[in-house]
């Protein structure tokens, strides 16, 4: 009988757990920034033009439906068993969320608050940047949550490519039939994705403080 | 002081236009209350004059210069707004509100801090409101925050679409009799929409009665409306043959007693 985990080998292992974990931060980090980078403007452009809005949807939804493992090997012809490779396939699975959320976001806010900023004198470009994107916050933070924890989850794929972060452990487990690693490579994976929803829910708490009082009696 | 000229807007898709060849001059520092049943174009005539919306044929004329000469944006900042659901930024603080068109308009700190103590001090708020987002107040304070705002550059000009519409009727006749008291110092020229003919009789200093598809159908004051109407439409629609307004009119004869009366709830 072999043990189903043995804390010994990780305790042999940390200094590979944190190098992993470091890398697995970095590429999900990367995809994610690169990834609104890539949005955020075009869900602006899609608000205000909305027939360059199915466009896009179709475009970034047929590249959300290619299985992860397919894209990396399509890709790896171009730019071999590298972070571009992996960066490339990450960014690209973030594009659909992020547009959407961007766009849903806009579409959320109330019409009788936009026409009242421009009432007052507020230009296209005020009324952007000071009214619409600042309610439009809570929901583009959903977005980025949904796309970073997601991201964490398809950064172990990478580890096929030879990068992969905590992916890296899972491989290991799977090629050796030693199941310690496995496992901790996907709970690792797991733990990280809680650990950074929720500071990203605290960043969207102190980005939306007129939230925090809708209630007045809560407190 | 505004000059509305044979002003057409026809929306597309519709086959009446929302305001025809529609004629007014609003006096300078008067209220002027378009009034008129749903449909009537009375909101869309005052969107015209801050060109939220751009008439189809015909001029507008403010402060003796054609609107569509003037950049809309330093337009609005010159025209103080309220609307019914006030449009109070949410994600800002009632003084942060107050202070938006200052800010817009480049204003130093310590002037629009000034400009803010005297606003809530003229429209009664408690100062401990200013650091309270809108969704934390009542109907009424947040309609007097809407006026603060509009008022807050000092423009010689106002637009009112249905301010009072979304509060009970208690709070809307202390908002109606304090919006009346405050004309009297400020002198302000003020273009007032309502569905409402008795706030319109109360508000006013001339009302213009509005049909479906814009058309005007009297343009006078309130007394002439209720003793001289026009036209069968604007009997109807004032309610002439029904209740108080009637009984009023009847035993005394003397609508301008009635207005008094109306009035007489401002002081």
């Amino acid at each position: 009988m072999t043990e189903l985990f043995r804390w010994q080998w990780v305790f042999d292992h940390l200094e590979e757990i944190r190098a992993q974990g470091l890398e697995h931060l970095q590429l999900t980090l990367l995809a994610v920034v690169i990834g609104l980078a890539i949005s955020f403007p075009l869900g602006v452009y899609a608000h205000r033009h909305r027939a360059f809005y199915a466009p896009v949807t179709v475009v970034t939804g047929v590249l959300y439906t290619i299985p992860s493992l397919a894209l990396f090997a399509l890709l790896t012809p171009f730019f071999g068993l590298s972070f571009v490779t992996a960066e490339i396939g990450l960014v690209s699975y973030t594009l659909l969320i992020l547009i959407r959320n961007v766009v849903a976001g806009l579409d959320g806010v109330p019409a009788e608050v936009k026409e009242a900023a421009r009432a007052m004198g507020h230009s296209d470009r005020q009324v952007l940047w000071r009214v619409e994107l600042p309610l439009a916050v809570p929901v583009i933070v959903a977005g980025i949550r949904i796309a970073t924890v997601t991201t964490i989850g398809l950064v172990t794929v990478t580890a096929l490519i030879g990068q992969g972060g905590f992916g890296y452990f899972i491989l290991l487990g799977l090629r050796r039939f030693f199941s310690t690693p496995t496992i901790l490579g996907a709970v690792l994976s797991v733990l990280l994705a809680v650990i950074v929803d929720r500071l990203l829910l605290l960043v969207q708490s102190s980005l939306v403080p007129w939230e925090r009082r809708r209630e007045p009696s809560a407190a | 002081m505004i000059s509305l000229q044979r002003v057409t807007k026809s929306f597309p898709g519709t086959a009446q236009p929302a305001v025809s060849e529609l004629t007014i001059d609003i006096p300078e520092g008067e209220i002027v209350v378009l009034v008129g049943p749903s449909g009537c174009g009375k909101t869309t005539t005052m969107k015209m004059i801050n060109r939220l919306v751009e008439p189809t044929s015909g001029t507008v004329v403010v402060k003796g210069v054609d609107v569509a000469d003037q950049d809309p944006v330093s337009l609005r900042r010159g025209i103080g707004y309220v609307i019914q659901h006030v449009g109070l930024m949410p994600h800002r603080t009632v003084a942060q509100n107050v202070e938006t068109v200052p800010r817009l308009c480049g204003w130093t700190d310590s002037a629009v801090r000034d400009r803010t103590k005297e606003l809530i001090a003229m429209l009664d708020l408690d100062a401990a409101l200013l650091d309270r987002y809108p969704q934390e107040l009542s109907g009424g304070q947040r309609q007097r925050v809407g006026v603060a705002r509009a008022l807050a550059v000092d423009p010689p000009i106002m637009l009112m679409d249905e301010p009072f519409g979304a509060v009970d009727p208690i709070v809307r006749e202390r908002l109606q009799d304090e919006l009346l008291q405050l004309q009297q110092k400020l002198r302000k020229t003020i273009v007032f929409v309502t569905h409402d003919v008795d706030e319109a009789i109360k508000m006013a200093d001339r009302i213009a009665i509005l049909n479906v598809g814009g058309v005007l159908e009297q343009y006078a004051a309130p007394d002439q409306i209720l003793t001289a109407p026009a036209n069968d439409f604007v009997v109807r629609f004032v309610g002439l043959e029904r209740g108080l307004k009637k009984l009023a009119l009847q035993q005394g004869g003397d609508a301008k007693g009635l207005i008094a009366a109306l009035r007489g709830r401002a002081s």
